[in-house]
């Protein structure tokens, strides 16, 4: 009797450790065998889709061994046709001795022409598998996509993740596949998002050019395509018009009437009151500005209050009559309501938003915008007056 | 009792050519014969060379025999406060009737006895006293002169403290015990006495505070301690596995210092103390996990020290424990739980690493095991230069040799450090243990495996009891007022209970509540 318990006792722990050890490992994957995407970018080409992803080359990529000094790229790229974005990240895969990992994807990179076909029905694979990280910046290139891959960016160890820092300090709020999301399924605003281009790192003619990347202008969608590009002062303002300046630069000229001030714009608020009669909608936005002279280009001296109010008084104009500009064109160009003032209707007028928001697209080009900026100078830096100037040169306010 | 039948009974022939008497029967009585009792006892300690033997002259005519065991007596004070009275009370000794009273009245030695039984000659001469055998009498005098060179009152080599008390306990019971007593000055602590094991004869004492030690606890471990029939007691370990309630759990069911101020807090808990004959470590009964995270010095220190102290040790337990699990589990099977450049790093370390990460983990938490051993093992010198040089080494020349990876390197001396922070040793060893089975888990089944392993370790724990406490007592079974001194340590003025769990009677520990915070008068 005791030697059958003994018995069914061991052959029980036997199953047990066995069933353990052995049905466990069956998922096991080594990180070597692992292929870590870094970024990925789509591309429309004809009918197929083109998914190149940036792939890790770990031995390359430095780290603690303290390898990768023998200049090589601690990246590839790998890029496939296919019918959809899943079938063309399956032909990648094909190729691939490794697994693909997409939980590391630092950006999504989103090629202009499938930009300008839609952006809607691609981005489901980005969300639907729970590897993907929707916290991935989301950027748009003037042309196909994957070039921005192939830049030598050398200040960060891939081009993927240098995208990533840039759009993290473009905007307040940088625009993850999140946010993209949520935009594209809200009602009365329209996606924006960051142009990302190629760069040279110096002129050609001098020394060794390295490839780099910059932020170019906002691509501007009207529904889930794109319908334009802001660039330079326009998508400046704009951006600053959403709220979501990060550090806007701008040059106001001298009172005094000769040269330029540059102001920096560290600090912004933004808030959209809209005013509706019938049919006649009129958006208030009022802007706080709180800003630093970063250069005087000039022969004036803000030495007092009397002074720094000038150039208050300026910055306030200009940034008045930029927006002014960049957002007409947003109205009567695009006819894109990137400000979302339907949603501020939606929010704060609901009512109103009802009766209005089966006519909203033939309504926002005839919106009125009225703009009320109150900027507050807050230094004028460390040196008063214009250095290099000497004194006699200088006029005071 | 007849002579011929004494001599008879006691030792056959054969036995003493063997030098192997055995022992005479405890009832065994002394003969008046001086000479038969001098023969006896020299049979009895035959081929013992430490034995000592005098004649010697108490009165006129009356001869007497000394003997006891060199180096376990104080041979000075044998000389000075026996044989002096002896010799001199010859010369004055004019009365007869001093054969019958006996000498010991003019011993100046302060423990003194008689015994009329071999058994009683032995036991009191293997215990270090001196025996005195007189013509004419069937009764010998016993004077106790423990003596003998055994270490010192030194500081304690395993608990060290920055504020604390210096003194540890020694390998003499008495000394022990003393070192208790000068702790608690109160008759209610106890010293119960028991002599176990049957060639070692060695001294235990059960310590407890009569009225804050649970009596029917007490009653346990006295019919525990005195089922214990063995052979030899050397080290209070002996004990411990001998009286725990769970013999087969990994976690200690004992607590063991050195140290008497441990002790005394202890038993003012109304936990007992077990001390052990020939050993400076003292068992402490009953223990939660909890009292195994206490370090004496948490209550030495202002209190934020210690709470920051205390709950650095905690998140370093579990550091200990799971660490190298987590790292097996998420780089085997959850790499995506990482952010992207941290398994970036991770992967460029182990890009060329030959071997799995579990065989990794494994092969270098065996290898930091076995340095610990040889550093604890090798002399004191040897051992220092042991460790560091094999962690160096090792793991530098691991890392550049590409056989383990650098990452790793790093987690089992994290891992190593953690456990090192654990204030009691044998739970250390405990976590230490408790690591590997979660690193095979986690490398079989992933964060599944590691929260199956932790199931399973929380079910043992709660199921587990010392001396029929709950081991994880206060928390399970959840006790409100024990809260001040498991995760943190209230200030003194706010310890107004004990445990909970024990010193259920006298549980007050502050008697006169103060209210909120202690007020000094100010006079400034």
């Amino acid at each position: 009797m005791k030697v059958i318990m003994r018995k069914i006792v061991t052959v029980t722990a036997m199953i047990l450790i066995c069933s353990v050890l052995l049905s466990g490992c069956w998922d096991r994957r080594e990180i070597n065998d692992i292929a870590f995407v870094l970024g990925t970018a789509v591309d429309k080409e004809g009918s197929e889709y083109r998914t190149s992803v940036q792939v890790a080359l770990p031995g390359e990529l430095g780290g603690a061994s303290g390898k990768g000094t023998n200049g090589g790229k601690g990246w590839y790229i790998e890029s496939k046709l296919g019918k959809t974005v899943r079938l063309s990240t399956s032909a990648v895969q094909k190729s691939n001795s490794r697994e693909l990992n997409v939980s590391t994807r630092r950006s999504l990179i989103i090629g202009e022409e499938l930009a300008r076909e839609g952006i809607s029905s691609m981005l489901d694979v980005f969300t639907r598998i729970p590897q993907n990280r929707l916290l991935s910046v989301v950027a748009v290139t003037e042309g196909p996509a994957y070039k921005i891959l192939d830049t030598d960016a050398p200040i960060e160890p891939y081009p993927s993740e240098m995208v990533r820092e840039l759009i993290l300090s473009y905007t307040k709020k940088p625009i993850r596949i999140v946010t993209l999301l949520d935009e594209l399924l809200s009602e009365g605003i329209d996606v924006t998002l960051p142009i990302v281009k190629v760069d040279t790192s110096v002129p050609p003619k001098i020394g060794e050019a390295v490839t780099n990347i910059r932020i170019d202008g906002l691509a501007i969608f009207k529904g889930d395509r794109m319908v334009g590009t802001l660039k330079g002062d326009d998508a400046k303002m704009i951006i600053l018009g959403m709220n979501q300046n990060e550090n806007l630069e701008i040059t106001i000229p001298s009172p005094t009437g000769e040269g330029t001030l540059e102001i920096s714009l560290r600090h912004s608020k933004v808030k959209l009151v809209p005013m509706i009669q019938g049919d006649d909608v009129t958006m208030r936005v009022n802007i706080q500005l709180v800003g630093t002279v970063i250069e005087s280009a000039s022969d004036f001296s803000p030495t007092s209050n009397m002074g720094m109010r000038q150039l208050e008084e300026s910055t306030q104009k200009k940034v008045q009559s930029d927006l002014t500009k960049a957002l007409a064109v947003l109205q009567d160009q695009y006819q894109s309501d990137s400000l979302g003032f339907g949603q501020t209707i939606q929010h704060k007028k609901p009512k109103d938003w009802d009766r209005l928001k089966s006519r909203w697209p033939d309504i926002y080009p005839h919106v009125k915008v009225e703009i009320a900026v109150d900027m507050h100078l807050e230094t004028v830096g460390q040196a008063l007056e214009p250095m290099g100037l000497p004194e006699e040169e200088i006029i005071h306010d | 009792m007849s002579k011929s039948g004494g001599s008879q009974g006691l030792i056959s022939t054969s036995d003493v050519m063997l030098g192997l008497p055995s022992p005479p029967m405890e009832e065994e009585r002394l003969q008046k014969d001086l000479a038969r009792n001098i023969e006896m006892a020299k049979k009895i300690f035959s081929d013992c060379s430490d034995m000592v033997y005098r004649d010697i002259q108490v009165a006129q005519d009356q001869n007497a025999f000394l003997f006891y065991i060199e180096g376990i007596v104080d041979s000075h004070e044998i000389d000075s406060q026996m044989l002096k009275p002896f010799i001199i009370g010859y010369v004055e000794n004019e009365d007869e009737d001093s054969v019958e009273s006996p000498q010991n009245t003019r011993v100046s030695l302060s423990q003194a006895s008689k015994a009329s039984t071999w058994g009683d000659v032995i036991t009191a001469v293997i215990n270090a006293s001196v025996v005195l055998l007189m013509e004419g009498t069937n009764e010998a005098h016993i004077f106790n002169v423990r003596g003998g060179i055994r270490r010192g009152v030194e500081e304690p080599q395993t608990e060290s403290v920055i504020r604390g008390p210096r003194e540890g306990f020694t390998e003499t019971i008495r000394v022990n015990t003393a070192l208790i007593r000068f702790k608690l000055k109160t008759p209610k602590l106890k010293m119960v006495s028991f002599v176990i094991g049957e060639e070692t004869k060695t001294d235990i004492v059960l310590s407890y505070i009569e009225g804050l030690a649970d009596p029917k606890q007490l009653r346990d471990v006295t019919k525990r301690l005195k089922d214990i029939k063995i052979d030899g007691i050397l080290e209070s370990g002996y004990i411990e596995e001998l009286i725990e309630d769970h013999p087969y759990s990994p976690f200690p069911q004992m607590q063991y210092t050195e140290r008497p101020d441990t002790v005394a807090a202890q038993l003012l808990e109304g936990s007992f103390a077990i001390i052990v004959d020939g050993t400076p470590f003292v068992l402490i009964g009953p223990v939660s996990l909890w009292q195994l995270m206490q370090a004496s010095e948490d209550y030495y220190e202002r209190f934020f020290i210690s709470n920051f102290v205390r709950l650095l040790r905690y998140v370093f337990v579990l550091i200990a424990i799971f660490l190298p699990g987590l790292y097996i589990a998420v780089t085997t099977y959850h790499q995506d739980m990482l952010p992207s450049t941290l398994i970036l790093s991770i992967a460029a370390a182990r890009e060329a690493i030959p071997f799995p990460v579990l065989v990794e983990a494994l092969m270098m938490e065996v290898a930091f095991e076995a340095l610990r051993e040889a550093g604890i093992r090798l002399p004191k010198t040897v051992g220092q230069a042991v460790s560091i040089l094999g962690a160096l080494v090792i793991g530098q020349a691991a890392v550049e040799a590409g056989i383990v990876s650098a990452p790793m390197v790093m987690i089992v001396s994290l891992t190593g450090i953690a456990s090192f922070t654990i204030p009691r040793f044998n739970l250390a060893i405990t976590v230490r243990l408790l690591r590997f089975p979660l690193m095979i888990m986690a490398g079989a089944l992933g964060l599944f495996g590691i929260v199956i392993t932790t199931m399973w370790i929380l079910v043992h724990l709660s199921q587990l009891t010392s001396f029929g406490t709950p081991y994880l007592e206060g928390i399970s079974p959840f006790q409100k007022k024990d809260q001040k001194d498991i995760f943190v340590r209230v200030p003194w003025w706010r310890m107004i209970h004990r445990p909970q769990g024990m010193a259920k009677d006298n549980n007050q520990r502050i008697k006169e509540e103060i209210n909120g915070t202690p007020k000094p008068e100010k006079s400034w």
